[in-house]
């Protein structure tokens, strides 16, 4: 990992179009500004690694299980797709 | 193609059944050829079992169904990545987590819906910049202790 000191107002630039400016320090917090292309995510790491951690929560279900799932909250005309079983 | 899957046994797969998320799920990078399998019940739970392993599979709900409201902005790069043009049909499924033994308690990740262009049978898995649960209760709280209820009342009968 590349580590760079900055201070206020300063800023970096990743590649071309991507410029990261550390727009405030007050305590131990840091306000950053991010500027690039509309095409680009932008995420909290945590909300990530939240995602990814569902993820493997969920991998584990068990058939068994799932045939317990509610009911009711879903409309019986729903459609499935073809069962490939 | 044939997969032999831990749940489902030895599935026989065609080709038009494979959906390919490029970019693999969140964590799941090196997985990238899923199908989706109906549960045979029609209620809207289906199955994203992977192509790549056969113990890997997803329980997926369409989110609308649990939250009618629910809409979600798709940004440029999913939308090139699921190779999107004009007219495309785009589906958005919800992951459901159901806690071991407690499927009452399952819920659907809506701020991590996978969009799978159902033209193209592409996917990606993205994370909302609006604010949606991750973990949002298939069944409110209140009719879970309703359940309950019904359940103690049974048990009452029963004894």
């Amino acid at each position: 990992m590349l580590i760079l000191t900055r201070k206020e107002g300063e800023g970096i630039r990743l590649g071309d179009n991507i410029r990261v400016v550390l727009v405030q320090l007050k305590g131990n917090q840091v306000r950053l500004g991010i500027e690039c292309p509309n095409s680009m995510r932008v995420l909290r790491e945590e909300l990530y690694q939240a995602v990814r951690q569902e993820n493997l929560a969920a991998m584990a279900a068990d058939p068994a299980n799932v045939q317990n799932l509610p009911k009711q909250i879903l409309p019986q005309s729903s459609p499935d797709t073809p069962n490939s079983q | 193609m044939e997969m032999k899957t831990s749940r489902f046994g030895a599935l026989e797969i065609p080709d038009e059944h494979i959906l390919t998320f490029p970019s693999g799920l969140i964590g799941f990078t090196e997985h990238t050829r899923y199908s989706l399998l109906g549960d045979g019940r029609g209620l809207g739970y289906q199955w994203l079992q992977s192509l790549d392993d056969g113990n890997l599979a997803f329980v997926v709900v369409e989110p609308g169904l649990i939250k009618p409201d629910y809409h979600v902005e798709i940004q440029d790069d999913a939308l090139h990545e699921i190779g999107f043009e004009e007219g495309d049909d785009v589906v958005l499924l919800s992951i459901v987590t159901i806690p071991p033994g407690e499927p009452e308690k399952a819920t659907a990740n809506l701020q991590g819906p996978l969009v799978i262009n159902a033209t193209r049978n592409r996917g990606k898995q993205i994370i909302l910049n609006e604010s949606y649960p991750i973990r949002h209760a298939l069944i409110p709280e209140k009719a879970q202790m309703k359940q309950e209820d019904q359940k103690a009342v049974q048990t009452a009968v029963n004894t």
